[in-house]
């Protein structure tokens, strides 16, 4: 793939990303922390951090979303979150239907890559 | 879940019984600098949120999950408010 085309899909990929909810399992950073007082009673006691979706080269899509964390993250992290609400509520807060659609279900240590997979 | 500031309230008389009583918002998401990300969305308030407050949104089936879960049809709903823009850690 030339260097142009390649550009051209990073774009591509980050103004869909901003634009569209993504669903499924994603790669993030962790940004830091939310305080939220008044919510939903399933989510006491459960840490809920602010995360950005990446590419997995690591490059930002700008893309901001919420998780409930089950594996102590911390800002900084880059993270594996899962966006299917029985799974995250599970994971999350140790039962399931909850009100939660996002969990982080764990810490990357590496991401390994075919060369000429990478766009 | 994402981050959305309420921007409106939306008023709807001929609805789905199981929304009777309940309040539907107009909430824009927001991004880590606060600023819009995406559309505008209608969400069912299940948290007592009120317009210009910040607050975050859970979407897809999980979002009836607050009400009677079977009978509500909603696929956005505010689930918590968020204390205030300086409690989103990243600012």
């Amino acid at each position: 793939m030339s260097v142009v085309s390649s550009q051209l899909l990073v774009a591509k990929t980050k103004q869909l990303t901003t634009e569209l909810t993504i669903s499924n399992m994603i790669l993030a950073k962790v940004l830091g922390n939310i305080v939220a007082t008044q919510k939903n009673a399933r989510y006491e006691n459960a840490r809920m951090m602010l995360c950005e979706h990446i590419t997995p080269e690591g490059e930002a899509t700008g893309y901001t979303l919420m998780a409930l964390d089950a594996v102590d993250a911390g800002a900084g992290d880059t993270v594996l979150i899962v966006q299917e609400g029985w799974s995250a509520s599970t994971t999350a807060t140790g039962k399931a239907g909850a009100a939660i659609d996002s969990a982080i279900v764990g810490v990357v240590d590496r991401i390994d890559l075919l060369e000429n997979e990478t766009t | 879940m994402q981050l959305a500031r309420v921007i409106g309230t939306v008023v709807a008389t001929m609805k789905n019984p199981s929304l009777v009583g309940r309040k539907l918002m107009i909430i824009q998401s927001l991004n880590k600098d606060l600023a819009p990300q995406g559309k505008p969305l209608v969400a069912v308030d299940a948290a007592g949120a009120g317009v210009g407050e910040l607050v975050f949104w859970c979407r897809g089936k999980e979002a009836s999950f607050p009400f009677k879960r079977e009978d509500t049809p909603t696929d956005c709903t505010i689930v918590g408010i968020i204390d205030s823009d300086q409690h989103v850690s990243c600012q």
